[in-house]
C-alpha cells in the first residue's frame, strides 16, 4: 500500500496551492520541494518531508479487513524562527486532516491527524526546525 | 435462621486500579521490547546508548509511559522523525501501533482474575 499512499499524499500536497506557494524552489530534478523520506543534498528551505512511520493490518472474516498506515508530513526550515515551518504544517493539515486522497487499488476510509511532530535540530551554528503532524490513513 | 449476604464489591473495587496498572505496565513493556527490536532491525544501533535507554516509567495511577532516551541521550526524536541529512527511522510509533491491541489484552487478562 505504501507506494499508492505516498502517491496519493504527494498528489494532494502538490495540488494544494496553499502548500506549494510556501515552499522553496525545488531541487534539481524535482518539480516541488516535497520529498519522500529525505531531501536531496543542497535543497533549499523550507521543504516538506513525508514518510510512512508504521503500517498495520486488521483481519476480519479470514481476510484483511482494513489497513492503517501512519504517515509523517513535516516542514523543515533552517531559520531563526519556526514561523514558516509552522505555517506550512498548518496548510498541510488543512489539506489532509479529515480530507481525501486517492489511493490506487484501495478505498480511503479515513484520513485524520494523530499527533503533532515538533522539534528543533541544532547543528553547528544552525537550527533546523521540523514542524508537522502524523496522519492515520485507513484503507479498505 | 437468618442468612447473611456480603458483597465483594468493595474488595473488587479496591483491587481494580492496581490490577489495571499491572496490565497497562505489561502492555507498555511489550511496546518497549518491540521498540528495541525495531531499532535493531532498522539499523539504528551504533553505540547502544539509545536502545539501553528505552524504559517503562510510571506516570500516575494506572498510567505508564515508554520513554526513549534521557537528557544525555537526547536524539530519539531525531531518529524517529529524521534530521536535515538523515531519513526517519521510526521505531517507537510502529511499536505502539503494533502492540496497542496487546495492551488491551493484558488489561483484560488481569481483570478476569478479579
Amino acid at each position: 500500500m505504501s507506494t499508492a499512499v505516498a502517491t496519493g499524499i504527494f498528489q494532494k500536497l502538490t495540488g494544494t496551492t496553499a502548500v506549494t506557494s510556501k515552499l522553496a524552489t525545488a531541487a534539481a530534478g524535482y518539480q516541488y520541494a516535497i520529498y519522500h523520506a529525505q531531501a536531496p543534498p543542497d535543497s533549499a528551505y523550507p521543504y516538506i518531508i513525508y514518510n510512512k512511520q508504521s503500517g498495520t493490518r486488521t483481519r476480519g472474516m479470514g481476510a484483511n479487513a482494513f489497513w492503517r498506515e501512519i504517515w509523517m508530513v513535516k516542514a523543515v526550515d533552517r531559520n531563526t524562527t519556526s514561523n514558516r515551518a509552522e505555517s506550512i504544517s498548518e496548510a498541510v493539515s488543512d489539506a489532509l486532516d479529515l480530507g481525501t486522497i486517492t489511493v490506487s487499488g484501495r478505498t480511503l476510509a479515513d484520513l485524520h491527524h494523530v499527533s503533532d511532530v515538533d522539534y528543533l535540530e541544532p547543528s553547528g551554528d544552525q537550527t533546523y526546525r521540523h514542524h508537522g503532524c502524523l496522519y492515520a490513513v485507513v484503507l479498505t | 435462621m437468618p442468612a447473611k449476604l456480603s458483597s465483594r464489591l468493595p474488595e473488587i473495587a479496591a483491587s481494580m486500579r492496581p490490577r489495571v496498572s499491572q496490565g497497562v505496565k505489561r502492555g507498555a513493556e511489550k511496546i518497549a521490547d518491540t521498540a528495541r527490536r525495531n531499532l535493531e532491525s532498522n539499523g539504528s544501533v551504533r553505540t547502544g546508548d539509545l536502545i539501553n535507554k528505552i524504559n517503562v516509567v510510571n506516570a500516575g495511577p494506572a498510567e505508564w509511559k515508554v520513554v526513549a532516551g534521557d537528557s544525555t541521550t537526547f536524539y530519539a526524536h531525531m531518529v524517529e522523525g529524521g534530521t536535515d541529512i538523515a531519513p526517519p527511522k521510526p521505531f517507537l510509533i510502529p511499536a505502539m501501533e503494533e502492540e496497542q491491541h496487546e495492551v488491551a489484552v493484558e488489561v483484560q487478562n488481569v481483570l478476569r482474575l478479579l
